[in-house]
């Protein structure tokens, strides 16, 4: 059934995960390209001292993109569930409604997971080819806030997607938005490292707001 | 005789609009019961509800024994669910969505699904969202085939169907459901080939439950009659007779009485009336004869 499960938010999903992996890709090589060319342009000494002295960021390229991508793989699986509600069907199979969400949303997560740890172990080797060790880690504690940001983008979209009443919708939006705004306030690497555990423990909870949607939905709330 | 499906004193508004007060019906194993009604009675409300996808304002529903709002994975499998509009996942071929489909159902019969899908002019890779209604209605009846379920819940099957199509559909759930014993319950606003497929029949007007009967019991007793004339005919509104309206002279009234006992009560107070005539109806004209034409 799990496997069924997956194959369904495949067919639906796989076309923008396509297009997410290759806005991705394009990124992060840009970003390196944009590094290697700061290097032959400023100098390598200048370029460094811009990193240390003034936190300037090499990988800022990607800030908004695991936000994006988040929410249009959100959208992709859920808004043809929700388009005349569909998901009653996909309620209606023969499995426990709330692990049938858990598993369409575990399919989301696996997808986003895999997306940001390619990007992130591709940053790390990238960043360790061309600065030391330590600037290395400096510039990748200041990706994991946005990649966390990309996880509650995708579960905070799910939570409106499901949400049955447009009006509400548009009220979630904004406790939302500003919900999300907390994962990328800084770009200054390292800035959150004292409350990163916040963040994923609010992307856990996100979880619940999902729920919250479809209680809602399984009411019948017009 | 099992009771598969029971609903008990459902009242639900929709805002202040209110759709049922006490509703209450049961459909025993085996049957297949007709839920009709203008659009806006309330039909699909109790498809909902008895899937647990609406919470009505009081009353319960139980399918197989189980609550609506706590039906276990094991009856759901036990239940057939076709949307209005035969909605289905769009975005799989017709492949693709059996192959879904299969994996949930132990009994899963592919080759129900194939056989229907046969008499369709499609391609195992089209795409249902590139489907006719009609099309996407065979899809649909296949789907449900093939899990073979004890219990086809379908609303509004015939919306959108063309002729054929309708017919094809009511052959094949008629067949499905007398030869396996199963229970369908079902709801329409398209009363024509309803005659030849439900054995019982509930009628739905604005706000309550008009009638719950046999359809053949419908069939055999409820007339329509006609008749001329000048004045206003006595009690024509004491719960036997419906819908009585005239045209000029021409009157026209329905009622499940004999035809004897139309004319003592039209003519009670020395009211005259001449060329009485009675009529049978198909379905839709006792539908129309219940319901009124507004």
């Amino acid at each position: 059934m799990i496997k069924s499960i997956f194959y369904k938010e495949w067919i639906k999903s796989r076309w923008v995960l396509l297009v997410i992996a290759g806005v991705f890709t394009s990124v992060l090589a840009y970003s390196f390209m944009n590094i290697s060319n700061n290097f032959r342009v400023s100098g390598v000494n200048e370029y460094w001292e811009l990193i240390v002295q003034k936190g300037i960021s090499s990988m800022g390229y990607i800030k908004y993109l695991p936000l994006l991508s988040g929410m249009l793989l959100a959208i992709a699986q859920f808004v043809p569930e929700i388009t005349n509600k569909r998901l009653k069907l996909t309620l209606h199979l023969p499995m426990a409604e709330s692990k049938m969400i858990l598993f369409m949303l575990g399919f989301g997560i696996i997808c986003l997971s895999m997306l940001f740890s390619v990007t992130y172990l591709t940053t790390a080797i990238g960043m360790n080819l061309y600065f030391c060790k330590e600037i290395a880690c400096w510039n990748l504690s200041e990706i994991y806030p946005w990649l966390c940001g990309g996880i509650a983008s995708y579960l905070l979209s799910v939570w409106i997607c499901l949400e049955p009443v447009w009006k509400q919708r548009v009220l979630m939006g904004f406790p939302g938005l500003c919900a999300i705004a907390l994962f990328y306030f800084d770009e200054m690497p390292g800035a959150y490292a004292p409350f990163i555990g916040y963040l994923i423990a609010f992307v856990v909870l996100s979880l619940a707001f999902v729920f919250h949607s479809l209680v809602r939905f399984k009411d019948g709330e017009q | 005789m099992e009771m598969i499906i029971r609903c008990e004193n459902i009242t639900h508004y929709y805002g202040n609009r209110l759709i049922y007060e006490n509703l209450s019906f049961e459909v025993p194993q085996g049957k297949i019961l007709g839920l009709l009604g203008k659009n806006g009675t309330g039909k699909t409300t109790i498809i909902n509800i008895l899937n647990g996808y609406l919470k009505p304002r009081s009353g319960s529903c139980s399918l197989f024994g189980e609550k609506m709002e706590e039906l276990t994975p094991q009856t759901k499998a036990r239940v057939g669910l076709l949307l209005e509009g035969h909605i289905q996942h769009s975005y799989f071929n017709v492949k693709q969505i059996e192959k879904f489909y299969s994996r949930f159902f132990p009994n899963w019969k592919k080759e129900a699904y194939y056989e229907l899908l046969r008499k369709l002019k499609v391609s195992e890779t089209q795409k249902i969202s590139t489907m006719s209604c009609g099309q996407r209605s065979q899809v649909a009846l296949g789907l449900l085939f093939a899990q073979d379920p004890d219990l086809m819940i379908l609303d509004d099957f015939s919306m959108g169907l063309d002729p054929g199509y309708r017919r094809l559909f009511v052959e094949y759930l008629k067949e499905f459901a007398s030869a396996e014993n199963k229970t369908v319950f079902l709801t329409s606003h398209i009363i024509q080939d309803m005659e030849m497929l439900i054995d019982d029949c509930i009628i739905m007007d604005y706000g309550r439950l008009l009638l719950h009967k046999p359809t053949k019991e419908i069939l055999d007793n409820f007339h329509r009659f006609r008749f001329t004339c000048e004045t206003t005919p006595a009690d024509t509104s004491n719960g036997t007779l419906w819908n009585t309206g005239h045209i000029g002279s021409s009157w026209e009234t329905y009622s499940f009485l004999p035809k004897e006992e139309v004319t003592q009560l039209l003519t009670r107070n020395g009211v005259s009336i001449s060329n009485l005539e009675q009529d049978s109806l198909s379905l839709e004209d006792a539908f129309i004869g219940l319901t009124g034409k507004y």
